[in-house]
This record gives structure tokens, C-alpha cells and sequence, in this order.
């Protein structure tokens, strides 16, 4: 192919490079620690303000030959992209496998008006396309380049669908989400554990300056322990506790407006569109057909405030699992009449709170309470006898009480049912989780049986979709039969695609 | 460790799921039981079903399907890689008791080795027993496990690509295995050991012609 098809990015994508790079160093922030702490140690300032420029120098440098070797081509049914210093790589995305399409405005392009155009593909992981620093115009005109082959090879093609092929730009505004529904999510949704992690891992560096410090301080700290009675103990664990929770759930809070401030779903007769991101303006196009699975989450924090976060799943690779992937569109802290009505744009189902379930065998909870019993037992009994704690090693009860109940709720809970081409199950202990899927878009089906199931007549059923694999255990198997034979029927004679 | 507030709102949230719930039990208490027994004869289909298409007693069925077991070349090759296994393991063993106990002690490790390696053995040869597959129009089945016994079937509009493969036992042996791979499944989504080539091969060509086909 000659040279001239291929354009280069425009100067400014350096940026897109640096940030990436930055990007990609603080998620191995773990395998840096050893290098923070060895700059820590750094006594002389002239040394460290060095050691600051040249690696500010570097990073520069690698962004700057990273735009140079950056090649991109869009021809008629593909983007092609060339890039790579020491291994030159090159990918070819076909429209045809594009999933979704972003359209991402980095606070430090927004003044530029530029705009990152990134596709992911429906294939392998790792095969997806970021086109930094385009204007506005080029990047609209290759999306639309995109969305138009797309419908124009889309092999099967809904009645709903046909007449809203063309010109259905205007699209119909369907949620959004204010600060108070994103600080509702940041609380229920801890997504800063591993802050807590790292704040863990941290800890051990502070404890001895600390202890120095006391030191220094001239407080005698073993004395004060041996005159410290327990409450006071308690108390100070305690404390710490919730100073560690209001620490985390900040975190989280914040985390949760940075992703999804200004939070906007927009649908037409096709597709869904989603604006959010506070320092990132992103723009998200997700076809309504891609999607495999609804899933209604809710958490006991959740459950507390009647709400729950909406999740569409679209076809995963197991490895793809990080909350804030594209591939899962999120939509924070519904309730559920909203959680139904958004559904209903995608799959066309009734609200799942109305259905009948079919519940599962009383022999799950058996099992379950069994094991439980048996764990606890053995517990308790090393505690007293091996750890030798007396009337303490009975601590273990109340959890255990605790999880056996947890338990009973999952078993009520747990249930699937069916309804036309939509199949529902229903499970979760405190908070209610509804996955819903429809059964055209079924891969694989497994009906599960140990040898005390066949005697009851009970099987477990597994459904797998693009996006996840529903297990219902201990169905009577009758009807689990029944599903599976119903689900393959619809997945082989419907001839509807599953994408 | 919570706003007190938030703790009594939540006991709250549990009352209620459990007067709800318990609403639901004595329906499911008396769905379960006409549920156990297959579908009424008189038509009418359970209530978890809804709206369906197709009444569920006019669906092919796939608990009635004749099912054919693999070439049973394929039982001698899984005990055989059994062998092979133990083998490999009891030397291991033997060299690990030597460098870290400076001595073996041959009236413990022996029976217990040798006792293992049996159980091994026969658990192999029934893993491959009873291991069975069939082929219908739209799909393909495959049961297989001892203990957790699972039947799956690929519909075959959703394989995304198919694989012929040998291992170098298998050829000597005329086998082949023949795996799917569907979407959202790292892995093969089924695979079916202990085939003959030909009959591999003439798998694969009817997959491929059935997606041609739709």
C-alpha cells in the first residue's frame, strides 16, 4: 500500500500519548511501589528535581516517537492503524466487528475543541483502535462512516428497526444522573478497595516514623497499654474504623462524579448513547442488538436507599472484568420503576418484580446449612481445643448464624422464569439481583446433575450468553429440561443473530 | 461503624424481604410440587412460563435423544495417560522423599501410591465411559463427568469457528478431538474427545455447511 493513504495524527495527540502512558503507570502502581520508595529516600533536593526533568523528559520523548510512528487509514470497510517503536503492529478492524464507538474529550483537548475516537472491537481483546486528537468534523464523519456499513451489512434486521435506518440522529432523551444519584452510587458502590489496599500495603512504611515520632514525644507506649483497659482499646480500634470508612466512601464518591458527572442516556430506534465523565467528556454509541443481558444490581447499601445501578452487558472475554469497561453500560442508581423502563428500550420484557419464579429445591439449603454447620463446627472446636480460648472460641456463632440466614434469603430469593423469548432469574440475599436475557441470543446451554440430584430428580441449569453464563442450581428437572429444550428452540429457529 | 440511621433503616429493609418472601413460599411450596412432574398432560403449561411460543411437550426433547459413546480406543488412551501420570508422579515422589527425608520408606509410600494410582485409573476409564455425544440438526450434544455429570449442547448457528485436532498418542491411535468455540467463552466452548478422523473431519465439514446453510 503506498504511503499516501496513510494520515498521521495531528501534533497535539502527544498529549493522548503522555496521558496514556501516565494511564498505564499508575494501574502497575503496585509493581512501582520499590521505585516510589526508593525516591522517598532521596535526601539531596537538587538530586530528586533531576530526576524529576529527566524522566519528564523521557516520558515527552516516548509520547513524541510514539505520534511519529502513528499511521492511521480509513478505507470503506475498515480503519487500519500502524504503530509500535521496536514492534511495528498493525491492525485492521473491520466495521463489520466494531461493538461500540466512543467519541472521548480529555479535559486537556476540550479547549482545542479535539476529540479522541476510540472502537472497540466485537473480537479478541487487546484489538480495539484510539484516534487521538481529531476535529470534531473527522470524527463524526468517520463514526457515521462506521454506523452506516454497520447497517448496511447487519445480516438480520428487526421490523422495529427498518424504518429508523436513516435519519434517526434526533434521539429520544431517556435518564439522566444528578450529583446526588452519583454520590448515592459512590456510597453503595465501594469502588475504592483498592485505595484501601494500597493505603494497607502503606501502612507498614508509616509505623516507623510513627513509632519514632512517639518516641520522640517521650510517651512511654507499652506502659499506657498496660494501663489501657480494653474499652479504651476498643474504642481507639474502633475509631480508626470509621475514620477509614469516611476515608474510603470519600474516595469513593469521588471516584463515582469523576466517571459519571454529567451522566446522559440517549436512545434512538437502534442505539443507545451515553455522555458522562467530569475531567473526560466521553460520548458512547452501544447498539441496542449488542446487547446480551440486562442485569439489575442491587447491593444491601443499595437495597437500604431503594435504589439500584442498571447494568447492559455486552459480549465478554472473562478477562475484561473492570467496572468502568465500555463494554458493561452502566447506569448508576435507578430505581426500579426507571431500572424497568430503560429495560424496556432493549429488551422487550415486563417488569421483572411482577413475574412468578420457579424456585429452587429446599436441598440447596440443606447443603449449603450443612457445610456451613460442619466449617463452624470444626472451627469452633480448634479454637477451643488447638488455640485453647475457652468461652471466646464460641465467637465464631454469631457469624455463623448470620451467614446461615444470609442463606435462607438467597434460597427464597434464587428462581428463573420465562416469558416468550425472555428468560429471568431472580437471585441475591439482601439486595434483589434480576438478570434479564433473551433466549435467541443463547451460545451454549448445560443441564448439571450430581448423583444425589438424579436420585431427587434435580438438575442444575446453565444458560450462557455472549456476556455471562446464568446458573440456576437444584431446578426440579422436569422444567429445567423444559428450558433448555424451550431455549435451544429459540436460539435455532428464530434465525435472529445474537449481535 | 454505620450511621445509626442507616442501621435501622436496614433491619427495616430485612423485615420486609422477609414478609415478602414469606408470601412467596407458600406459592412456591405448592408450584414446586406440580413442578416436579413434567408438564400437565392437559396442556396447560406452568405458571414461571409465560407467553410461550411453542407448547413445551411439541419441543424436540433432548433427554430422549440416542446418544453414542466414544471409539472405545479412546477408554485405552485415557487409562493409559493415567499410567503415564503416575508414573511421572511416583518418580517424582521417590526423588522428593530421598532428597528431603535422606531415605524412602517403600512399606508406607508404596501402597499408598500404588493404591492412588488404581483410583486414578478407574476414575479415568469411567470419566471416558461415560462420556457421550449425538448430533442433531441445529446442535450438538456432549454429557461427560463422573461425579458433577453435565450434558451441553452448542446450537451450531453460534459456533464461531471449529478445530480438528491431534495430539501424538492420539494419531497413533486413529483419534481426534473436535473442539467449538462460541462467543463470550475464553475457551472451547465444548469439546469432544475420542473421535475417529474421518468422523472428525466429517463433523467439522457438517458445521461449516450448516452456517453456510443460515
Amino acid at each position: 500500500m503506498s504511503d499516501e493513504l496513510w494520515h498521521r495524527l495531528l501534533g497535539w495527540s502527544v498529549l493522548y500519548f503522555i496521558a496514556r502512558f501516565l494511564r498505564q503507570l499508575i494501574a502497575n502502581i503496585f509493581a512501582l511501589i520499590p521505585a516510589i520508595y526508593g525516591i522517598s529516600r532521596i535526601e539531596s533536593l537538587q538530586i530528586g528535581i533531576m530526576i524529576g526533568l529527566v524522566s519528564t523528559i523521557a516520558v515527552v520523548v516516548y509520547a513524541v516517537i510514539q505520534y511519529n510512528y502513528f499511521r492511521y487509514q480509513v478505507t470503506d470497510d475498515a480503519i487500519l492503524v500502524r504503530e509500535g517503536i521496536l514492534f511495528r503492529k498493525q491492525t485492521n478492524l473491520g466495521f463489520e466487528r466494531v461493538q461500540n464507538v466512543s467519541l472521548d474529550r480529555p479535559f486537556y483537548f476540550r479547549p482545542l475543541k479535539l476529540v479522541t475516537l476510540k472502537v472497540d472491537s466485537a473480537g479478541s481483546r487487546g484489538e480495539e483502535v484510539n484516534l487521538a486528537a481529531l476535529n470534531e468534523f473527522e470524527a463524526i464523519r468517520i463514526h457515521d462512516m462506521i454506523r452506516t456499513a454497520r447497517q448496511g451489512t447487519a445480516p438480520y434486521i428487526h421490523e422495529e428497526e427498518t424504518h429508523a435506518s436513516k435519519g434517526d440522529v434526533s434521539g429520544q432523551f431517556l435518564i439522566d444522573r444528578g450529583l446526588g444519584h452519583l454520590v448515592l452510587h459512590g456510597l453503595t458502590n465501594n469502588r475504592a478497595w483498592i485505595a484501601l489496599a494500597a493505603i494497607g500495603a502503606g501502612f507498614s512504611q508509616f509505623a516507623n516514623p510513627l513509632r519514632s515520632y512517639i518516641d520522640v514525644l517521650g510517651i512511654d507506649f507499652s506502659a499506657m497499654l498496660v494501663d489501657a483497659t480494653i474499652s479504651m482499646l476498643i474504642a481507639l480500634a474502633f475509631s480508626a474504623l470509621v475514620l477509614s470508612m469516611i476515608i474510603v466512601t470519600g474516595l469513593s464518591i469521588a471516584g463515582s462524579i469523576f466517571a459519571y458527572y454529567g451522566y446522559e442516556l440517549i436512545g434512538t430506534a437502534t442505539r443507545l448513547t451515553v455522555r458522562r465523565g467530569l475531567l473526560t467528556h466521553r460520548t458512547i454509541h452501544m447498539n441496542k442488538s449488542r446487547v446480551q443481558a440486562s442485569h439489575y444490581q442491587q447491593d444491601w447499601l443499595d437495597c437500604v436507599f431503594g435504589r439500584l445501578n442498571l447494568v447492559f452487558e455486552q459480549v465478554s472475554h472473562q478477562t475484561n472484568h473492570a467496572a468502568d469497561s465500555d463494554r458493561r453500560l452502566i447506569v448508576p442508581s435507578v430505581t426500579f420503576p426507571e431500572a424497568n423502563n430503560l429495560t424496556k428500550e432493549v429488551i422487550r420484557a415486563g417488569n421483572p418484580e411482577d413475574y412468578h419464579y420457579q424456585g429452587v429445591s429446599i436441598r440447596l439449603l440443606i447443603r449449603n446449612l450443612c457445610t456451613l454447620a460442619t466449617l463452624t463446627t470444626s472451627l469452633v472446636l480448634a479454637l477451643h481445643l488447638i488455640a485453647e480460648l475457652g468461652a471466646l472460641s464460641l465467637l465464631p456463632l454469631p457469624f455463623a448464624l448470620w451467614l446461615g440466614l444470609l442463606q435462607y434469603y438467597r434460597w427464597k430469593r434464587l428462581g428463573i422464569t420465562i416469558d416468550g423469548n425472555i428468560a429471568i432469574v431472580r437471585k441475591g440475599s439482601i439486595g434483589v439481583h434480576y438478570i434479564v436475557i433473551e433466549l435467541h441470543k443463547l451460545q451454549k446451554t448445560m443441564l448439571i446433575q450430581t448423583f444425589l440430584m438424579r436420585r431427587r430428580q434435580l438438575s442444575s441449569l446453565a444458560l450462557t450468553v455472549a456476556s455471562r453464563t446464568l446458573v440456576v442450581p437444584f431446578l426440579p428437572q422436569g422444567y429445567a429440561e423444559t428450558v433448555r429444550d424451550y431455549g435451544l428452540y429459540q436460539a435455532e429457529a428464530s434465525g435472529r443473530s445474537w449481535m | 461503624m454505620f450511621n445509626p440511621n442507616c442501621v435501622t433503616a436496614f433491619l427495616c429493609k430485612i423485615d420486609i424481604s422477609i414478609d415478602d418472601t414469606s408470601i412467596n413460599e407458600a406459592e412456591d411450596a405448592d408450584q414446586s410440587d406440580d413442578l416436579n412432574a413434567k408438564p400437565h398432560a392437559d396442556g396447560t403449561t406452568p405458571s414461571a412460563f409465560t407467553n410461550l411460543k411453542v407448547a413445551p411437550q411439541d419441543l424436540p426433547q433432548a433427554s430422549t435423544l440416542e446418544t453414542s459413546a466414544m471409539e472405545s480406543s479412546y477408554v485405552s488412551l485415557a487409562m493409559a495417560f493415567s499410567l503415564i501420570r503416575w508414573f511421572i508422579v511416583s518418580i517424582a515422589a521417590i526423588c522428593g522423599s530421598e532428597l528431603a527425608f535422606d531415605s524412602f520408606y517403600p512399606w508406607i509410600a508404596v501402597p499408598a501410591l500404588l493404591s492412588l494410582a488404581v483410583l486414578d485409573l478407574l476414575l479415568s476409564r469411567r470419566a471416558a465411559m461415560v462420556k457421550r455425544y449425538a448430533v442433531r440438526e441445529h446442535d450438538v450434544y456432549f454429557e461427560s463427568g463422573v461425579f458433577w455429570h453435565a450434558q451441553t449442547i452448542q446450537p451450531l448457528n453460534r459456533v464461531q469457528h471449529v478445530e480438528v485436532g491431534q495430539g501424538p498418542i492420539d494419531k497413533r491411535l486413529g483419534l481426534a478431538h473436535l473442539q467449538l468455540f462460541s462467543s463470550g467463552s475464553g475457551a472451547a466452548s465444548l469439546k469432544i474427545p475420542g473421535l475417529t478422523l474421518t468422523r472428525a473431519e466429517d463433523l467439522r465439514e457438517f458445521i461449516l455447511r450448516h452456517r453456510e446453510t443460515t
